[in-house]
Parts: structure tokens; sequence; C-alpha cells
């Protein structure tokens, strides 16, 4: 059912429920629990409709944010990459650090 | 008298590394203005994430409210108790719903996150320390050598130093930059389908086609008010204003998130431009600006390393 036409059909459940919200408070009409059973019913039937189209938005963001999750997948990945890398370059530097402690150590030995 | 390698000396050789980039073509680094829109971007996803959520959980206890008033007027008891278990459901489903909205706009706070994370200098100040070590064991080795052997080699542990961490810092924001493109050009369509897709959810409560769900929901106390409500003590009354306010303060809130949502949009529209725009000279220069950020930090780490040295 598109918005409109469910527009529609809510409009006219909201015209009869406030119809007989009216009749309802008049204080000895002879069918007030008829008319709140009846009232009950088409509060009922008010909010499957609404709660069916939120249901639909719902799930319309549920799939979309799925493909950003996606995104942020790979993008997270090359973050780690960069660490990898930002690792790298420490370990080299410490293994540099390393051998230049040890060559001068050797030196002195032989000196 | 130890020798030092002269700052001139190590601008040059520092400007040598980096014009080897240049002319390779692969400098294209973050700038300020690029990173000062992804703060922007992040800041704005961050609060927005919740906003769809909140209408709906407010919708859920507006719910549980009508069918309370209802009950309080119902013509027996039966009829009261199944008007309010039902309010109780209702909540409930909304609130469920609500939570479900919730965690799918989550992930436009990941997104955020992870820009946050690629445009920090995480990255490149991790290799400060052991870069910084390896340039003071350099010196140190050098100024025992010198001691030993009874030469004057010039220390030049500052200069090799800054000049591993200038390189590694442009080489890795250059793969910043590139991850961040990419992110960003991947997620733009998404955005904008996910920011069309949250206004067509708001509009569903307020607004041009709507369902009207907050009027109706306002509408359906004002005829209880007026058929039953009134007759009841002064608390009812008070209770109903203080209802019809939070009715108010959710149709504006309602029309914030939209606009919110069309600002979200927007901002990401501009960061993709300003990310994956061609260079002029405004960004050229900013760029250069950007190295030249790169040689200070590497003349620092140099001019650190040898005060240790002295």
């Amino acid at each position: 059912m598109a918005n409109t036409e469910k527009f529609a059909v809510l409009k006219k459940i909201r015209n009869i429920k406030k119809e007989i919200q009216i009749m309802k408070g008049i204080a000895d009409h002879p069918a007030k629990k008829e008319l709140e059973d009846a009232f009950i019913f088409l509060d009922d039937l008010e909010d499957e409709l609404i709660y069916s189209e939120l249901e639909k938005r719902v799930t319309e963001i549920e799939s979309i944010s799925k493909k950003l999750k996606s995104v942020v997948k790979t993008a997270s990945e090359k973050s780690d990459d960069l660490k990898k890398i930002a690792e790298k370059i420490n370990n080299i530097a410490d293994l540099f650090s390393k051998l230049i402690d040890i060559a001068g150590k050797g030196a002195e030995l032989l000196l | 008298m130890i020798k030092i390698v002269s700052e001139n000396r190590l601008k040059c050789l520092v400007l040598l590394v980096l014009l080897t980039f240049c002319l390779t073509g692969c400098v294209e680094l973050l700038t300020d203005s690029q990173i000062r829109e992804i703060k922007k971007f992040s800041a704005a996803s961050n609060t927005y994430s919740e906003y769809p959520g909140t209408v709906m959980k407010a919708h859920a206890d507006l719910s549980l409210y009508n069918q309370l008033t209802n009950a309080s007027s119902a013509v027996d008891g039966e009829n009261a108790f199944g008007l309010i278990e039902k309010g109780i459901e209702k909540q409930k489903r909304l609130i469920a719903l609500g939570e479900r909205a919730d965690n799918a706009c989550k992930i436009l706070r990941s997104y955020s996150g992870i820009l946050d994370k690629l445009s920090s200098d995480i990255y490149t100040s991790e290799t400060q320390a052991s870069v910084e070590k390896f340039g003071s064991q350099l010196d140190r080795s050098i100024k025992e050598y010198n001691q030993i052997t009874k030469s004057s080699i010039t220390l030049f542990g500052g200069t090799v130093a800054a000049i591993v961490k200038g390189t590694a810092s442009i080489y890795i924001r250059n793969k910043q930059h590139a991850a961040i493109k990419t992110a960003v050009q991947e997620a733009d369509p998404v955005i904008e389908e996910i920011t069309n897709s949250i206004i067509t959810f708001l509009e569903t409560y307020a607004g041009p086609n709507s369902l009207e769900i907050l009027q109706a929901e306002r509408d359906d106390l004002q005829t209880w008010y007026e058929m039953a409500g009134y007759k009841q003590p002064l608390s009812t009354s008070i209770w109903v204003s203080e209802k019809l306010k939070i009715i108010e303060s959710i149709l504006m809130f309602v029309d914030k998130s939209k606009k919110a949502a069309i600002s979200l949009r927007e901002a990401h529209t501009v960061l993709m431009t300003k990310i994956d725009k061609k260079m002029d000279l405004r960004d050229t220069i900013e760029i250069i600006e950007t190295l030249v950020d790169e040689v200070e930090a590497a003349k620092d780490l140099k001019n650190k390393i040898e005060k240790q040295s002295i």
C-alpha cells in the first residue's frame, strides 16, 4: 500500500474513532460497551498500519547500514595495515639500534 | 670538540627526500583543511546516530500515555485492564523497533570513528620513539669511536633519524590520504542513501506526506479530554498539559533531526569534494606547508637527539 493510500485509510479510521469517542461521551448512550469495543478494534488497526510502515522504514535503514558497514570494515583493515607499517619502521629502527650497539661493543673489544 | 651536521645541510637532505616523493608523483597528503572537514563531519554524525531511535522511544511512551487515558474512562474494568496491557505491549514493540533503528544508525558513528582514526597522527607518532632511540644510539657509538680512535667524525645520528622520521611520516600520511579517499568515495552514495532513508522515516511522524502519527496522538488525547478527561481531578488536566508539551517537543525534534540529516549529507559531500578534487595552487601551497611541517618535526627530532648527545 502506498503512503498516500495508507494515509487515506488512516484518516478514515481516525475520523471514525473520533466519532465513537464523541458518542461514548454521551452520558446515557445505550451502546457504550459496543462503541468502546469498536474503538479498541479500530485503534488496533491504526497501530498495525503505523507499525508496519515504521518497520518497513527501519528495515530499509538497516539494509543500507550494512553497506556502510562494509566500507568501515575495509577502512579498518587499512588502518591496521598502517599500524603494521609503523610497527615495521619501529622494528627496523630497533634492529639498527641493536646492530650499532653490537658493532660498537665489537669495536671496543678489538681495540 | 663534537661536530654536528649543520641545520642547513639537514634541511637540504630532508627536502631532497621529500622532493623525491614529489617527483615520483606520490605525494598526496592529508592537509589541515581536509582534517578539519573530517572532524566536522565526525562530530555531526556522532550526535546524529541517536536521533531516529529517540523519536521512536518518545512515540512509544506517548502511545502508552494515550492507552492509559482511555483506560481511565473505560466502560468496565475488563476493557480498562485490556487497554493498559495493550499500551504496555505497544510501548515494548516500538521501543524494540527504536533500538533496531539506533543499532542501524550506530554505523554512522563507526564510520566517523574510522575517519577520525585514519586522519589522526597515531601512526606517525608511533615511529617517533624508536627512530629517536636509533639516532641517539648512532651518535653515542660515533662518540665512543671518536674517543677510542682519537678521530673526529661528525655526529650524524640526529640527521639520519630526522631523514628516517620525515620519510616515514610522508609515506604513512600518503597512505592515510589514499585510505580516507577510498573510504569517503565508497561511502558517499551510501551516506546519501542512509540520510534520505532517515528523512523518510522521520517524515512518517510529521511533515508533508506523513502518516501524521504525532498529530493523531495529539488529536486522540484532545478528544478524550474534551469527552471524559475534563471531568476528572485537576491532576488530570496538569497531566494532559504535560503530554501536550511533550508532543510539541517531539515535533520540534523531528524537524531539527530532518535538518540535521540534510546537513550531514551535505557535510559528507563537501568532505568528498575536498579530498577528491584536483590540486589547485592553494592545495599545492597547503601540501607544501604540510611538508614543511614534516621537515620542522624532523628538525625538532634532530635537535632533541643532538642535545642528548652533547
